[in-house]
């Protein structure tokens, strides 16, 4: 199986190289291609993950936030700030919040309180404001 | 054996030894990938059942006398006022039906279970499906019912096959 063989001064083999040392090397050099693209497969896997748990907590305060002014009865007004503009959507009759637009996060919230969709593009800052029965939900 | 020979077999071994490292560690990512999803879907219906409580015993719903035409129902609430509870609500909450019932206190794909007992313990209404599922988050707070002390539960569960 030697592929090559080069005799030194007295007849001995020197810098020899075999058929399995080449396959070996070329499935170490494949198994090492396939662990970096795992790699940055997981690594983009890990950055999408925590882009959604951002996005999943923002929903969570929203929802709380829209139920806050409802509980708290009429004319109570609650305020929030976003830590980043973000695309918002309330669907206030099916109790729906979506954040991040198509490739955001949905979470559910009491239906009714919010009796509209409402759509706030890349609002920093959302003011709910109860209005007796029903909340109102404005960016800014 | 001849000097400088590269012994195939070694290399083998080595390369065993690295793929075995990599599948235990792809595993291992898979494991920590699935914990970090049942903390994300625990944590969200934590949220969710601590929302449709604080609106169950702090809001009267809308319209205000819902209880009396139960499918006219748009926000749930059973409070008369804040902290103390409406007989008639309480009452009528059992009559909704289930899907409408997660709507209306926002579970989303969630199941619900909701319990009003008195501090003895015995049941004065439930509505919704009994926990039967290895998630269940459960919230519970202290009200008024008839001028006497109730707690009302509200549990948040799932199963995931």
């Amino acid at each position: 199986m030697l592929l090559q063989t080069m005799k030194g001064g007295k007849g001995h083999p020197r810098g020899q190289v075999s058929l399995e040392a080449g396959v070996v090397v070329s499935i170490a050099l494949i198994t090492l291609g396939v662990i970096i693209m795992e790699t940055i497969s997981r690594n983009n896997d890990a950055q999408l993950l925590g882009e959604s748990y951002r996005r999943f907590v923002i929903c969570s305060r929203i929802a709380s936030s829209a139920s806050e002014a409802y509980s708290l009865g009429p004319y109570s007004t609650v305020n929030m700030t976003l830590p980043a503009a973000e695309n918002v959507t309330i669907y206030g009759t099916i109790g729906l919040v979506s954040v991040g637009g198509d490739s955001g996060v949905n979470c559910n919230m009491p239906s009714g309180m919010v009796n509209r969709t409402v759509d706030l593009k890349k609002t920093g800052f959302i003011t709910f404001k109860n209005l007796g029965g029903w909340v109102e939900v404005k960016g800014g | 054996m001849a000097k400088g020979q590269i012994i195939a077999g070694d290399y083998i071994v080595a390369a065993s030894v690295i793929s075995l490292l990599f599948a235990s560690s792809v595993i291992m990512w898979w494991k920590v990938n699935y914990q970090i999803q049942q903390d994300f879907m625990l944590s969200e219906m934590k949220a969710q059942a601590d929302s449709a409580l604080k609106l169950l015993i702090r809001s009267p719903g809308t319209p205000l006398n819902w209880s009396k035409e139960v499918s006219n129902v748009s926000a749930l609430g059973l409070a008369k006022t804040d902290r103390v509870l409406s007989q008639a609500k309480v009452n009528a909450i059992k009559t909704i039906e289930y899907d409408r019932l997660r709507n209306l206190l926002g579970v989303g794909g969630h199941h619900v279970y909701v319990k009003v007992s008195a501090v003895g313990g015995s049941l004065v209404t439930e509505a919704g499906q009994l926990p039967d599922g290895q998630f269940v988050v459960n919230s519970r707070r202290a009200s008024v019912l008839d001028g006497k002390p109730v707690f009302v539960d509200v549990s948040v569960w799932d199963r995931v096959d």
